[in-house]
């Protein structure tokens, strides 16, 4: 057994984890190049935070009980809602919309032919064709919001 | 041997043959895709669903009203909000951001009119759709929340001018901020702030009513209320003539002004 073989890295299965890191790595190095970008998304991230608060002042100015829910409680559960909202829009929700995508625009067939699980890469976000720029992957992006408002 | 030129229509019947062409256009695609809406407007309905539980739960534990609004008249404005919303859904910002982005704006340039036309017909086009698969989603909303609704037939009539209505504001005001991806390439951020501001102080949330003093008077000067709050409370509401027709004067008065702002953006 030598360095790099498969059977030292522990077959597949690390594998996949080594490939999903790498992506993980690709995907902070993408958002890192538009700092202006992350400002902005932070500041849309306080936005829905504070329509939260807003929404759950309103109700509570009201009421001191809702179904037997106080103010606290309800605070608590909206916390946790923000924050399994934020893993899944971070790391679920983009994959599988990319990989919806590239079903419909056949470029799904690059990740069939590459020798990783195409599950698995798909997943963890797999970034299609290399010769794919940051670009395009950000212009489909914006092309996903285009449902009517 | 010439060819005798087609005979040219008038400017005026050259845009309405346009915008009913596109109506059916934009009726006929979306009746291709059937159960893609229902999803959605499944979706959609569970935002007004939430705010009627909640707020039914509220009266309830006060002794059957809040502010001296009964369950009753809490599902009737928001089995009302869902047809509101279903009207007032139109082409986002978001879109125009892509539109620009991508370069489709450049060919929509070209074409001999201006491409909000095409937008404002195709749209209308597909609220006939839109509202006739509508019309199941409302019936099983009303026999689930028993709402207190008796309108009058001005009232009625009121409201279908009040859909339309709030249908070009949110139009006129979603493509003037699409407008600002000229300047710049991340238009959302303003957006989302425009979502934020048009759910508390539109009626959206909550009936306006509800809301604090100070919420109510910024509201007054801001178009948001007139395609949300002023339809619902048209058909829900127990309101007088002068009311309802100055509130379609004064949507009529934010449509126009929104469209001086978007000419000139």
């Amino acid at each position: 057994v030598t360095r790099g073989d498969q059977a030292f890295l522990g077959g597949r299965r690390v594998n996949a984890v080594r490939v999903a890191w790498l992506f993980l790595k690709v995907g902070v190095l993408n958002e890192l190049q538009y700092r202006v970008n992350f400002v902005v998304q932070l500041f849309q991230s306080l936005i829905q935070v504070g329509t939260g608060l807003a929404v759950l002042a309103l109700v509570y100015s009201h009421t001191d009980e809702l179904n037997g829910w106080s103010e606290s409680e309800l605070l608590t559960v909206l916390g946790i809602q923000i924050l399994l909202g934020g893993i899944i829009r971070a790391g679920i929700q983009p994959n599988m919309q990319r990989l919806m995508e590239d079903v419909q625009e056949g470029t799904l067939d690059y990740a069939l032919t590459k020798p990783e699980d195409a599950q698995s890469s798909s997943a963890s976000g797999w970034q299609g064709s290399s010769a794919r720029s940051a670009y395009w992957t950000r212009s489909r992006s914006a092309a996903r919001s285009l449902s009517a408002r | 041997m010439s060819v005798p030129a087609l005979p040219e229509a008038g400017p005026v019947r050259s845009i309405v043959d346009y915008y009913a062409t596109m109506m059916r256009t934009g009726i006929q695609n979306q009746f291709q895709y059937r159960v893609a809406h229902y999803f959605y407007m499944l979706g959609m309905v569970a935002e007004p669903v939430i705010y009627l539980v909640v707020w039914t739960t509220i009266a309830n534990e006060s002794g059957g009203q809040v502010s001296g609004i009964t369950a009753g008249e809490f599902a009737a404005y928001y089995i009302v909000w869902t047809l509101v919303r279903n009207m007032n859904i139109v082409f986002g910002a978001p879109f125009w951001e892509w539109r620009i982005r991508e370069g489709h704006m450049a060919r929509d340039l070209l074409r001999p009119l201006h491409p909000l036309h095409n937008d404002i017909a195709w749209f209308a086009g597909s609220k006939f759709v839109i509202v006739a698969l509508w019309l199941p989603v409302a019936a099983g909303l009303i026999v689930a929340f028993e709402p207190t609704l008796d309108p009058t037939a001005l009232e009625i009539g009121v409201f279908v001018i009040a859909i339309w209505g709030a249908y070009l504001i949110r139009t006129m005001l979603q493509s003037t901020i699409g407008m600002l991806c000229f300047w710049t390439t991340r238009g959302a951020a303003v957006f989302d702030l425009y979502m934020t501001s048009e759910l508390l102080l539109s009626g959206r949330l909550v009936p306006l009513p509800l809301m604090p003093d100070w919420v109510e008077t910024i509201a007054a000067f801001l178009p948001f209320q007139w395609a949300f709050f002023f339809p619902i409370d048209s058909l829900v509401g127990d309101r007088s003539t002068a009311w309802l027709l100055g509130g379609l004067a004064i949507q009529a008065l934010w449509i126009v002004g929104l469209l001086l702002v978007f000419r000139f953006t």
